[in-house]
């Protein structure tokens, strides 16, 4: 049984296809986000790493003054990978539907008639373009301002460095930035997750002997870096079976990239259905 | 006419708290309201209809079709929250336009759409302006302006009346009544039943999550005939008005104020007859009369009694 | 019928004597034990606590009253010895739990006020700005003091009650202070950073990223510059460093961080709780105003 109401103007939208909306889901959530000013406080935290190498310039008559390559290695690893990657991506990912969780104008969104795959998707979408936005200008200036130090030239050859950096993070954003995105559409209070599972877990799985560290989003992103940079597995609990297992089951570039793509399409699958089953109101804490 | 939406056995709960208690009601086109104090369920019944929430027991369709993630029925759907959240640092025009972008409008469509809409709720000289800076009645116009841009057949309007001035009050009022004669099937929620009155005579009236009564407000009126009617009369003597009362046996009480005297009868007609017959005789000198208890508030205080 | 907008004005009447804040401070604590996330977070400190209480009982029965060669021989193993390394090193332990605690109970401590309006209600009783940032501000302290300063000074009571002496005692006595000291330098910094980000951010959870992002941020290009530039000092620039630098010191710890004076860290740790502290007056100040 239908009823259908003559005099009503037809809604016009009946057939608009799943990229319209796919887009502007993305273009509405790029747009929104870029006029926060907080996210100029994560522009200036992703360039802080800028100023090291620009700093350093100062002091070149200095041992350090002649190891540009080192210094860009260790702030592309220590700095980006480690700390700026997974930070930007919870910045980012759990506010991507968090927000409107938070500031409880969901309802508005649930009830238009936007395919949830398309809301979520379009809304990641626009995550990675701002993040990478703000990460590959971060890695390109770091870059150029390590030039200024000795021992690095402004080569083809560490422009391809350079690029694997970024494809590298590029590839851990879309790793982590899903992951954060399912934290932010499934926990009510997912920093704390997310500062334990990012910050504690990852650490304490790449360090115990075991294949924990499977678990964990920056053993595959690790293991996309340029083979040429210095021993990256410092562990606290140094054991001949950790490093046995290490070398079995040594995962390579490419599996490593399989690898993040599975995560993140899993992931943002997990978001979808978060988003289509979970009754997101503010009314049910009212009326309790 | 063929019911827009239908519940049958319809329960929500959450945890022990039961919201929506086996509701069975189809609602028709044309303007409902849906009547009940704070925490009846409205909030919750449009919350289903809307596909928000899923029923815990018993079901809802909308259109004929669930509505819980249905996009064929949330294209013929519009809702105006009773919360009073926007996204932040967004205008007026934006927050219509960008909702209006998730029927899948075009942009030059939802910018057309969106400029109508806040030309309809007036408020086409701040659209322009943050939300952040607009009165609570600003704040309402604008949502009910996202909720009928993009023309639904359904409207869903929560508390509707909430936060605006007596002149928007009656421009909402006309509007809903308008929005009813296009065609269009409005449900507007309301604690206030002075507002839904004004709107509408088709009422449901809802209290602890279960359905009192549904119809016409006088259809209403006739299921509780049992109860007694309250009908001050002014007059210039109305000691000698209740004297002819006084002796009927349908009479349960008097009650005397300046210059007029509150009769509450248990047979109204009876009543009203009598009182006819008196100024007719000229045997009192009526002025005036009105059913104190004639509007949907003594309906509904009958009715939870 | 005229509709009246309603809304509250500033209490201009005579504030009321005594601890004010008190009421701030019960109604936010009775809020936090409320919430089960928050037992939850207790219920892991008390795991550390008790293994710190299995330890100090441990070794007090055994340097008391046994002298089978066994037991003397774990008396010896460092890792089950208690002297002030071991009140220390709780404190260290405990501080990364007290920033996860505090960042769950402060984020959305004012940052909702506003979203809800409350800060124009609270304005409109005889509470002054002082009162609400210290209501807010002891709630954060006393949660924090209940995970750091009060357990580790009643592990020192139970380490003197099963080891009764005036040795112990001489051993002991001083270290109470240190406790105290050293959980100030954790808590304070931590309380006051959250609730200046929960002032200036609009959204709970951005406030609680904000800090995050900054402490996190702030460790990584520590432990970064330092080897950078191959001087240890440049470590003091990682507050968790810094507070760690002080704490050495007020335990009579061996320096391990870096060399440069512990003063400079305090002033360091001093400094940014007083940077918060002036963010967080100035946001709520501005709040009144408008109330």
């Amino acid at each position: 049984m239908s009823a259908t109401l003559d005099k009503v103007e037809a809604t016009p939208t009946a057939n608009a296809p799943y990229l319209r909306f796919l887009a502007m889901s993305a273009h509405h959530a790029l747009v929104t986000t870029l006029r926060r000013k907080r996210t100029i406080l994560a522009g200036v935290v992703a360039l802080l790493p800028v100023v090291i190498p620009l700093v350093l310039t100062v002091f070149t008559e200095g041992a350090f003054g002649r190891e540009g390559n080192k210094i860009f290695v260790m702030l592309m690893e220590d700095i980006y990978v480690k700390a700026l990657l997974p930070l930007l991506a919870m910045f980012f990912g759990i506010m991507l539907i968090g927000e409107d969780v938070e500031s409880q104008t969901i309802p508005y969104l649930l009830t238009r008639p936007v395919p949830r795959s398309a809301m979520v998707l379009g809304r990641f979408a626009s995550l990675l373009v701002i993040a990478a936005g703000l990460i590959v200008p971060g890695v390109f200036l770091t870059f150029a301002a390590c030039t200024a130090l000795g021992n690095f030239a402004f080569s083809g050859a560490n422009l391809r460095l350079m690029l694997h950096y970024d494809g590298a993070l590029l590839m851990g954003l879309l790793g982590y930035g899903a992951f954060c995105t399912w934290l932010g559409a499934f926990f009510k209070r997912p920093i704390i997750t997310g500062v334990m599972a990012l910050f504690f877990w990852q650490r304490l799985a790449l360090y115990v002997p075991g294949l924990i560290d499977f678990f964990t989003i920056e053993k595959y992103v690790v293991a996309l870096l340029p083979p040429l940079a210095e021993a990256r597995e410092a562990p606290m609990l140094r054991t001949a079976l950790a490093e046995y297992q290490k070398k079995l089951f040594l995962v390579g570039a490419t599996k490593s990239a399989i690898a993040l793509l599975v995560i993140a399409s899993v992931l943002i699958l997990l978001t979808v259905l978060v988003v289509r089953r979970r009754e997101y109101s503010q009314a049910k804490a009212m009326e309790s | 006419m063929s019911a827009i939406i239908e519940a049958n056995g319809l329960s929500k709960w959450f945890g022990e708290v039961v919201a929506v208690n086996n509701l069975d009601v189809s609602i028709e086109p044309g303007v409902t309201g849906l009547l009940g104090p704070n925490g009846a369920g409205k909030s919750t019944f449009i919350k289903l209809a809307l596909g928000l929430y899923s029923p815990s027991r018993g079901t809802m369709s909308v259109f004929g079709e669930p509505p819980r993630n249905n996009l064929r029925v949330l294209r013929r759907i519009g809702y105006c929250p009773e919360f009073d959240r926007f996204p932040e640092n967004t205008t007026g025009f934006e927050f219509v336009y960008w909702l209006n972008r998730f029927y899948g409008m075009t942009a030059a469509e939802a910018t057309r759409r969106a400029e109508e809409a806040c030309e309809r709720v007036k408020m086409t000289e701040r659209m322009d302006d943050l939300i952040e800076t607009y009165s609570r009645g600003m704040r309402q116009r604008i949502k009910i302006a996202q909720a009928l841009a993009p023309s639904p057949e359904l409207l869903f309007l929560d508390e509707p009346m909430a936060g605006l001035d007596p002149e928007g009050r009656e421009e909402m009022f006309a509007l809903i009544r308008e929005l009813g004669e296009d065609g269009r099937a409005v449900i507007v929620s309301s604690h206030i039943l002075y507002e839904v009155e004004r709107v509408t005579s088709h009422v449901v009236l809802l209290h602890n999550g279960c359905i009192l009564a549904r119809g016409r407000v006088h259809e209403v009126r006739e299921l509780i005939d049992e109860h007694p009617l309250a009908v001050t009369v002014e007059c210039g003597s109305p000691r000698d008005l209740a004297r002819y009362f006084a002796e009927d046996g349908a009479t349960l009480s008097l009650e005397f104020e300046d210059g007029r005297v509150t009769v509450r009868t248990r047979d109204p007609n009876g009543f009203f007859e009598k009182l006819n017959r008196l100024v007719v005789d000229k045997a009192v000198d009526v002025t005036g009369f009105a059913c104190a208890d004639a509007d949907l508030q003594s309906v509904f205080q009958y009715l939870v009694r | 019928m005229p509709i009246y907008e309603q809304t509250y004005r500033a209490y201009d009447g005579k504030p009321l004597r005594g601890f004010r804040w008190w009421v701030m401070v019960k109604q936010e604590l009775r809020v936090l034990f409320g919430t089960r996330a928050f037992v939850y977070l207790l219920i892991v400190a008390v795991i550390h606590t008790s293994f710190r209480v299995f330890q100090i009982t441990v070794y007090d029965m055994v340097s008391v009253s046994s002298q089978t060669p066994a037991l003397m021989a774990l008396k010896n193993v460092a890792m089950m010895q208690v002297d002030e390394r071991t009140f220390f090193d709780y404190l260290r332990i405990q501080s990364s739990l007290v920033f996860i605690v505090t960042l769950f109970a402060g984020s959305g401590m004012i940052c909702n006020d506003f979203r809800d309006n409350l800060i124009e209600i609270y304005f409109s009783k005889p509470l002054t700005r002082l009162d609400y940032i210290a209501g807010k501000s002891i709630t954060l302290l006393l949660v924090g003091m209940l995970l750091t300063a009060i357990p580790d000074t009643l592990l020192v009571v139970l380490h003197n009650l099963l080891a009764p002496g005036r040795e112990t005692l001489r051993e002991t006595y001083w270290i109470p202070f240190s406790i105290l000291a050293f959980s100030a330098c954790i808590v304070l910094p931590c309380a006051l950073g959250v609730l200046a980000s929960s002032a200036l951010f609009s959204s709970e959870r951005y406030a609680g990223i904000a800090v995050f992002m900054i402490v996190f941020g702030n460790s990584a290009l520590g432990t970064a510059l330092p080897e950078l530039v191959r001087n240890p000092n440049f470590s003091i620039i990682s507050l968790p460093m810094a507070i760690n630098r002080v704490g050495e010191t007020l335990f009579a710890q061996p320096r391990k961080s870096f060399p440069l004076h512990w003063g400079w860290s305090a002033l360091f740790v001093g400094l940014v709780c007083a940077f918060c502290c002036w963010a967080l007056a100035s946001r709520i100040r501005r709040a009144e105003r408008a109330s």
